[in-house]
């Protein structure tokens, strides 16, 4: 495939065309890609407020009503419940795991079993989270199923 | 898991996996045992009428609590004493057992069925998890 870069003058103008003689698989990953590139959430930090681009999260998590960004390092309260959160970003690959946990797919290792049924998503940030028996049937479904192609 | 699908997928699996296990632990027995004892077509009947109440502790031990690491291991271990309970009161009560050797061949024989099980079931989970994680691949932001 090939790929031109083209340089404007202001951010506004800044887009990314892509042209192909039909919408593969392989097409949509890319798609998505730069979709969720683009994505930025507001999130507070000690105060004060950050935009996070949705790439840099690892995952969401609910906390006495409360909902906390996770990145490699940091944590953001930001103020949108977890089921917005899992609704808004479910096409960019934003998956709910457990009750409280909305986990980015692309900052999963490893999936290795727990017992009764449940899985453990090993992070690439060295963190470990359970997937929950309930929520293992989608996992599967978005995953191994290919429902994550509507773009 | 809804209580349907938790019979579908985990329950009905164990029963026809126990069927076969216990067809496999009455023919190993049986020979060490009692090598010339002669049957009628009720033997056949056994391991069907054993496995239903090998699932017994899976059908009334259903929870839609998620439980951690350490009570799911509490309550394997607790499921195995009722199944050994269970199936030795049953033989007993039947007639099945005659003297301790026997007891003790079916206390075993319950022990390495359950932990069979347990392995089998562990590694179609390993299976699965190993798929999740290929598949994983497709989503990578860093390749």
């Amino acid at each position: 495939m090939k790929t031109e870069v083209h340089r404007v003058k202001e951010k506004k103008d800044e887009k990314v065309t892509i042209e192909c003689v039909e919408l593969t698989e392989d097409v949509r990953e890319i798609l998505v890609f730069i979709q969720s590139k683009g994505h930025e959430i507001t999130g507070m930090l000690d105060g004060t407020y950050t935009q996070l681009l949705l790439s840099d999260i690892f995952y969401f998590e609910a906390l006495d009503e409360h909902v906390f960004a996770y990145t490699k390092d940091q944590v953001y309260e930001i103020r949108s419940r977890l089921y917005e959160v899992e609704e808004r970003y479910q096409d960019i690959y934003f998956l709910r795991i457990s009750k409280s946990i909305v986990v980015n797919l692309r900052k999963i290792q490893t999936i290795t079993p727990a017992l009764n049924a449940r899985f453990t998503a090993h992070l690439k940030n060295g963190e470990q989270l359970i997937v929950s028996r309930q929520y293992v049937k989608q996992l599967k479904k978005t995953l191994l199923g290919g429902q994550k192609n509507e773009v | 898991m809804k209580y349907k699908e938790y019979l579908l997928q985990k329950v009905i699996p164990t029963y026809f996996m126990l069927v076969t296990f216990l067809v496999l632990f009455i023919w190993l027995a049986g020979n060490i045992l009692e090598p010339d004892a002669k049957y009628g077509y009720d033997i056949l009947l056994s391991p069907l009428i054993y496995a239903v109440i090998g699932i017994l502790p899976d059908i009334f031990g259903y929870s839609k609590k998620e439980y951690t690491m350490r009570q799911t291991i509490v309550k394997k271990l607790i499921h195995l004493c009722v199944l050994i309970a269970l199936i030795l009161g049953f033989s007993y009560a039947m007639g099945v057992i005659k003297n301790w050797r026997e007891a003790v061949a079916i206390f075993f024989g319950i022990v390495v069925i359950d932990g069979i099980l347990e392995v089998i079931l562990w590694r179609i989970e390993l299976r699965t998890a190993h798929q999740l994680t290929q598949a994983l691949s497709r989503f990578d932001d860093e390749t």
